[in-house]
């Protein structure tokens, strides 16, 4: 054995190690948390964006009036943007993405003023306009000559108002040529009129300078090329990312391997010259040589286990010197976390084979645990002493990876706790375990109570450190033997095994709440969040993992409803809940098949008198449950995939029906559909209804197909879409509920809708002497305008009285409208229909 | 070794690449998303002022060795034991100087979006060089300024415990902004009839809130200071500035001084309204000398309209209730 080359191995293998560590280890993580961080502010930036975006559409449209939250957004935008600048300054693959979107922030800046002060003055101008013209062209001589200038204001009145909203250019030419008549009309007007003239063209004038450049400012603030440009930063920062982590965990196991293969070769080499004690004196110094300068920890110990050397790097590992480790029993630096069973089987394996090898968890002298590698060797010294000598090596870092790994596929990356698969893996553990020992587990949904305050106005980064801080505040208050978990968004489910009983329970949910309810600093701000509990038990109220989650669930949801802030036991009663909604859903299942759900038609009439079709109303009479509202089924038939099949029925029917009285009462009449929003987010809805009219050879134009504004302005890009396709098939598109949900008005046109109904609760106060009464009117009013600008049609429902119908004829005016409502006929069945039909095509409208 | 040495190297240059630069601070108040036009002004103590800044910046605010002559303080126009700015047409500098302005009001002004009639400053930080250096205002410079504070060693050692940086322009800009910060007059008779208290407004109030919707006002003073956070022309519906009978100054271009944009003459930052009705006289240029009239110019040149005397006096009882407590850093 050659000595000297051994010596000179044992520095290279440590030389390379130690390049290794330097070259890959550190550099890697650098970047990665760079990229996070970066990945962070891209996501607050786009996140502001949106929201801005939203802000400003709704200032656009009246729906917000006010501008401070913009502007805040405006201003974190900016700051965002300087932070996210500098730390770029060490990325060139992201400069062109980068550019672009500062690019498209500075031009925002003035834009954004823009806007304001024109929205501020069209918005203003408009209301004036339209009120004063509606005032002016009253006190205008109606008849003769005169006339001209009422039709003029009125013509004008629309043709601005369609500008304002967006509707551009023929719009503004209509605007020009009858304000180039200026002087003209104010010829024609009475010189006590001529200065309210005056002052309503100086409206008119501000609408028709302003509204164009105000619908340019939109644009730009809301299709800015920013937008786009952040996509793409995100995108390519992803991508980054994702490249760095690879390669960084390929270093990682890279460096396992050889950090390991290092400490197999160091003990291989170690226990050669071991043996080699008693031939050689040389040895022996090159040994001691060996000995303190290892970078692997060594340690030597006699056979009772009392440590009699130690090397500098097994002292660097555990923190203690020497002097304190010699003499001593390696038990002092036990963690206590492996058993007694653990250290046997080590012993044995030492007495039986002459070395141990494995995975040691121990404690450093300042408490921190640490994990090493340790080989074990018995040794006989040439004076005949036997010995154990160990090698060791400080895996922690290794451990901390290879956990890290394994946690990207259970662990919330957020939090730091199991996520939902875990968790699952956790309850059925649970559950076995109880089941075994005959012991109770409690099962605890937590749901914060104004997470979503806090991410809306505070922002995202803001809720992830409120979920942040609620995780460690739950994690410190439970027992190292339960579980807490993230399910997702601001859920949380703890497992308490072996409960000891409700009382015990009821106290850590109070405890629990009171923990969460003090608040805490998130970003400067005092935050408070409360929390809602929902607690079950296994075995008691469930048997099955899915049972016992939907029951934690609606105590959950009880506890909300309750008033918050509050936990809440599963009780029988909340079983009868559950079971509701089940017996609701298994009725429906059936409720097709035996022909329980029917429609009912209500006849639609128009001013002139004439019946134009009905709108088909789908009634269910359940034999156990009675007659069931269509507000109960119809949402539990959108959650349980029904509404399918409803839908289809309805459509069917309604299809069918029309045909037949198309045949027998009168070849134009129309049925009107419901569509609910999952149908309309089917993508089969326009091939379905396409077949429908096809079976039963009915003209699209025999079809309205009702939707109302949300459901439409959920995904505008897909709603679109749908209602062109729609269209193509002739069929007429209404907007149910006019007026009660956020309509965009300018995407009325743009989607090409026919009718609009005006909801009941408008129709309602309609000429009576009801205090809301001049609302209601000026709602009604309002909405009959809007139709007539965009040449749409307008039904009311509801109209119960001569006088609601005499109102609304009165603001109808020539363009007409259609009414539905108990004032001529209920909705009917079927078999009575043909009979309302001729009751009121006969003119008699008392049912 | 030498292998050693090179790992230790690449090791020791890893650690020495710059972090990541810090996010600059959040503005003290964070506006509530909500529908509102407008929003209740919050108290000093629910900022999240830093108490010291407010402390330091107080004495400096009225100390009078920032002009030339150590004879005015901020404080002399922005008066303290007032509303916040001076009852006067224009700012009056040292020696008598007169400005060409009316001084906005300091209270709530860290609520506005921007500084100055013109806007010209983003920052409260900003705004207090430009009073400074005005040769019709303090008439000094930071230089001067420092050098007379920083023979003051309760300033010097009151710096130093804040910012190591010591007494700097930043810190004392800090300084002043963060006590202007700490004037918030809250709970106004408005502010607590918005937050449920219907009896707080009396019948006229009410009618008078209900007419500032109606009539548009609102479109442009909205927000939680009634104003400034946005900018507007003056003079929509009619000729202000032919009417005023004074000849067109260059202060009266506004905006346009900025930018140098058509569309920006005569536009100004909006005012707060906020204590409107302690804070005569009105407009950039300080020539309406009470509320009547103000609210008659506004209506008749912004809205085009005539105001019925009972409507004016409506109107005038709704700004009154906009009157706020006196800021907690005052008290």
């Amino acid at each position: 054995m050659k000595h000297p080359s051994l010596d000179r191995s044992l520095l290279l293998w440590g030389g390379v190690a130690l390049l290794a560590l330097g070259l890959l280890w550190p550099g890697s993580r650098g970047q990665v948390e760079q990229q996070e961080s970066l990945r962070a502010r891209i996501e607050y930036l786009q996140f502001g964006e949106s929201r801005f975006r939203e802000l400003v559409i709704s200032l656009r449209h009246g729906l917000v009036n006010n501008y401070d939250e913009a502007n805040a957004w405006m201003a974190r935008i900016l700051q965002a943007r300087a932070v996210v600048a500098n730390e770029l300054a060490g990325m060139p693959d992201l400069a062109p993405a980068w550019g672009t979107y500062e690019t498209a922030v500075r031009n925002q800046s003035p834009v954004w003023e823009d806007f304001k002060s024109r929205n501020a003055l069209v918005r203003n101008s408009l209301r004036y306009f339209q009120s004063d013209a509606l005032n002016f062209s009253r006190r205008l001589p109606q008849q003769g000559r005169d006339a001209v200038v009422a039709q003029d204001l009125m013509v004008l009145s629309n043709a601005l108002y369609l500008q304002a909203l967006g509707e551009g250019r023929e719009a503004g030419d209509t605007v020009a040529r009858i304000l180039v008549n200026e002087q003209d009309i104010l010829a024609r007007i009475p010189v006590a009129l001529q200065p309210e003239f005056e002052r309503l063209v100086r409206h008119a004038r501000i609408i028709g300078t302003h509204s164009q450049d105000l619908a340019t400012n939109m644009d730009a603030l809301v299709h800015s090329p920013g937008r786009q440009a952040l996509a793409d930063l995100a995108r390519q920062n992803h991508g980054l990312l994702i490249h760095t982590q690879s390669r960084a965990a390929r270093y990682r196991l890279g460096l396992t391997g050889a950090v390991l293969t290092l400490a197999l070769a160091l003990a291989w080499v170690l226990n050669r010259y071991l043996e080699n004690l008693r031939q050689s004196a040389r040895t022996h110094r090159l040994a001691g040589v060996v000995f303190s300068n290892s970078q692997q920890g060594i340690i030597v110990t006699d056979v009772t286990g009392a440590i009699v050397q130690v090397n500098p790097a097994y002292c660097d590992i555990t923190g203690y010197s020497a002097s304190e480790l010699v003499g001593q029993n390696p038990r002092i630096l036990s963690s206590g976390l492996q058993g007694k069973a653990f250290y046997q089987s080590m012993w044995r394996s030492l007495e039986e084979t002459g070395r141990w090898q494995g995975e040691l968890k121990n404690r450093r002298k300042s408490g921190d645990l640490y994990v090493q590698w340790v080989n074990i060797d018995a040794v006989v010294t040439p004076e005949g002493e036997r010995l154990y000598v160990g090698i060791v090596t400080d895996i922690s870092e290794l451990v901390h990876t290879r956990e890290k790994l394994a946690s990207l596929a259970y662990y919330d990356t957020l939090t730091g706790l199991p996520n939902r698969v875990l968790f699952q893996d956790r309850l059925r553990q649970a559950m076995v375990h109880a089941k075994r020992e005959h012991q109770a587990m409690a099962l605890v949904f937590c749901d914060l109570d104004n997470f979503k305050v806090v991410n809306d106005s505070l922002g995202h980064a803001a809720g992830d450190e409120l979920l942040q801080v609620v995780s460690s505040r739950l994690r410190q208050a439970v027992r190292e033997s339960d579980t807490v978990a993230r399910l997702g968004g601001d859920e949380f489910a703890i497992i308490l095994a072996d409960a000891k009983g409700p009382e015990e329970v009821a106290r850590m949910a109070g405890h629990l709440i009171h923990l969460l309810s003090r608040p805490c600093q998130i970003q400067g701000a005092e935050i408070t969040s409360g929390a809602s509990l929902g607690i079950t038990f296994y075995p008691n109220d469930a048997q099955s993992e899915e049972e016992l989650l939907k029951n934690a669930d609606v105590a959950m949801y009880r506890a909300k409803e309750r008033g918050r802030n509050d936990f809440q036991f599963f009780t029988g009663e909340m079983a009868s809940v559950v079971a509701e909604t089940l017996r609701i859903e298994n009725g429906l299942r059936q409720a097709i098949d035996s022909r329980q759900l029917f429609l009912h038609y209500q006849p639609q009439v128009r001013s002139d008198g004439r019946i134009v079709g009905m709108e088909a109303l789908m009634r269910w009479m359940s034999p156990e449950l009675g007659q069931v509202s269509p507000a109960r089924f119809i949402p539990v038939a959108e959650k349980s995939g029904l509404i399918g099949a409803l839908g289809e029925f309805a459509l069917r029917e309604a299809c069918r029906q029309c045909a037949l009285w198309r045949t027998r009462l009168d070849p134009d009449l129309r049925m009107a559909v419901n569509l609910s929003a999952a149908q309309f987010r089917h993508e089969g809805l326009a091939n379905q209804v396409e077949a429908m009219l096809h079976a039963f050879s009915l003209p699209g134009s025999a079809l309205e197909l009702e939707i109302t504004e949300s459901v439409v302005m959920e995904d505008v890009a897909w709603g679109q879409e749908v209602l062109r396709r729609l269209k193509a098939l002739g069929c007429r598109l209404a907007i149910d509920d006019f007026g009660t949900g956020y309509s965009s008005l300018a995407y009325l046109k743009r989607f090409q809708v026919d009718v609009l109904k005006l909801d009941k609760s408008f129709v309602d106060g309609l000429g009576t002497d009801a205090v809301d009464n001049a609302e209601d009117t000026a709602v009604a009013q309002a909405v009959i305008s809007l139709a007539s600008s965009l040449r749409l049609e307008v039904v009311a429902e509801g109209v119960e009285t001569a006088e609601q119908l005499a109102c609304l004829t009165r603001l109808a005016g020539k363009d007409g409208f259609i009414s539905q409502g108990y004032y001529y006929a209920p909705p009917v069945a079927p078999d009575q229909f043909e009979a309302t039909y001729r009751r009121l095509a006969a003119g008699d409208v008392q049912n | 070794m030498a292998l050693v040495a090179l790992g230790a190297v690449v090791v020791w240059q890893d650690r020495l690449r710059p972090s990541p630069a810090e996010p600059a601070p959040v503005p003290a108040y964070e506006p509530p998303a909500t529908h509102q036009p407008v929003t209740p002004i919050p108290a000093a103590h629910e900022l999240g002022l830093d108490p010291r800044k407010v402390a330091l910046g107080k004495r400096i605010f009225q100390d009078v060795r920032l002009s030339q002559d150590d004879t005015l303080a901020c404080a002399g126009c922005h008066r303290l034991t007032h509303a916040g700015d001076d009852g006067l047409t224009v700012a009056v500098g040292i020696q008598g100087r007169l400005g060409s302005l009316n001084s906005p009001t300091v209270f709530n002004s860290g609520f506005n979006f921007r500084q100055f009639w013109d806007g010209r400053s983003g920052t409260l930080e900003e705004q207090a060089q430009g009073p400074i250096h005005n040769p019709v205002e303090m008439a000094s410079n930071w230089q001067e300024v420092l050098a007379k504070l920083g023979q003051d060693a309760a300033y010097v050692n009151a710096f130093k415990a804040i910012w190591p940086a010591g007494m700097t322009a930043e810190t004392l800009s800090s300084a002043l902004a963060e006590f202007q910060r700490s004037l918030t007059t809250p709970d106004s008779a408005f502010d607590r009839y918005l937050r449920g208290e219907t009896a707080a407004l009396d019948d006229q109030a009410r009618r008078g809130w209900d007419l500032f919707r109606n009539l548009g006002c609102i479109a442009c003073h909205q927000g939680v200071n009634l104003g400034g956070n946005m900018y507007a022309s003056l003079g929509v519906m009619g000729d202000y500035f032919a009417d005023r009978g004074k000849p067109v100054a260059k202060e009266d271009l506004g905006r346009f001084n900025v930018t140098g944009r058509e569309a920006d003459r005569h536009v100004f930052k909006v005012p707060t309204l906020r204590n409107v009705a302690r804070t005569a006289p009105y407009f950039h240029d300080g020539s309406l000398p009470n509320l009547e009239k103000a609210v008659e110019a506004m209506a008749r040149y912004q809205l085009g309209i005539r105001l019925s005397s009972q409507d004016s006096q409506d109107l005038i009882a709704f700004l009154t209730s906009l009157d706020g407590r006196r800021p907690e850093s005052l008290q």
